[in-house]
């Protein structure tokens, strides 16, 4: 299975233009199954077809091709690459690009623990 | 004046990012003024675009197809390399910059090119250099210079306004003039607060051994 490469720098910024109105949920804490749920909880309810272009733009697939992968996938299928993609791609650094590019204001604060 | 430079990894390739003189922190500076509008307008293009003439301030022989095809981390890091790069550095303590106020409304006659150009039209009117010898200052230089134009404008218009008879309110119960200087910017009178001194007669200080808080600096204590 070849390695799927980084993100280019316009992939990146459509990447944090999806995920910014997000990003002072999912910047309070560090567990991840909180910050994917914060993510795709979010698109999947406002913009669901949104979730299908965040994929593509991380794996660098077309959107159609996405669609007959997943259409024969586990449900989780989606969730679990899109996490993979944020790995690949450091979500933490795509979150202080879009504050160092004020396309965000939010930042990472820590996770109180009470949860 | 400050000459930097920094190795950073672009497209597969090591690159040597030296300091921008005057002319390349110009495009620099328009260069961030669009990207800005970009994060405003939500334009993806404009914000690529304009992240790519930000690093050309810095490497001209970038061609577009590696910036393009370069991972996003390595883009994003020469951008803050650039951008940290290029500033003037703050011991110069130009008044002028740190209290620089941006107009709210702008002039009718602004353009894109302006915030640029100004820089150019100030130095050029006062000294008479050509624009390749301006762009070659170093922008701490080139602050300078106009900090000091600026500040010998002001005089020469308080000289014309005291010659003037608006400088002089005149008042109708008392029956003198009153001279009303002319107002002066910010930058011209706002000065740096001084750290006062408080001094403690001998008897008020404490007797004996005095435990200082972790981080006081040895002209606070008074032991």
């Amino acid at each position: 299975m070849s390695e799927i490469a980084p993100m280019n720098i316009r992939e990146a910024i459509e990447v944090i233009k999806i995920i910014s109105p997000y990003a002072p949920e999912f910047t309070k804490t560090e567990k991840p199954i909180k910050i994917m749920r914060a993510i795709m909880e979010g698109i999947l309810k406002d913009m669901p077809a949104q979730s299908l272009r965040l994929l593509s733009l991380m794996e660098h697939k077309s959107i159609d091709d996405l669609a007959v992968e997943l259409n024969f996938a586990r449900g989780s299928e989606l969730i679990v690459r899109v996490s993979e993609g944020f790995g690949r791609n450091n979500l933490q650094a795509l979150v202080d690009a879009a504050y160092y590019l004020r396309m965000s204001e939010a930042r990472w604060e820590l996770d109180n623990g009470d949860e | 004046m400050e000459q930097r430079s920094q190795l950073i990894s672009l497209g597969g390739r090591e690159w040597s990012i030296s300091r921008a003189r005057l002319g390349g922190f110009i495009r620099l500076q328009q260069a961030r003024e669009s990207l800005h509008k970009g994060v405003d307008e939500a334009d993806n293009g404009l914000i690529t675009d304009s992240l790519y003439e930000c690093l050309r301030v810095a490497i001209p022989d970038l061609k577009p197809t590696d910036f393009h095809s370069a991972p996003w981390y390595e883009v994003f890091s020469a951008y803050l390399v650039v951008e940290q790069i290029n500033t003037i550095p703050e011991h110069y303590e130009y008044s002028i910059i740190r209290f620089a106020q941006a107009s709210r409304r702008g002039v009718p006659w602004d353009n894109p090119l302006r915030s640029s150009i100004i820089w150019i039209h100030i130095i050029a009117r006062a000294y008479g250099w050509s624009k390749e010898q301006i762009e070659n200052l170093w922008p701490e230089e080139a602050v300078a210079f106009v900090q000091e134009i600026l500040a010998d404008d002001q005089h020469e218009r308080e000289f014309i306004h005291s010659l003037s008879q608006v400088a002089y309110q005149y008042n109708k119960a008392t029956k003198k003039s009153k001279y009303v200087p002319l107002t002066r910017p910010i930058w011209m009178t706002a000065r740096r607060k001084r750290e006062v001194v408080t001094l403690l007669r001998k008897d008020l200080l404490p007797v004996g051994e005095v435990q200082y808080p972790p981080g006081v600096s040895g002209n606070l204590k008074v032991h």
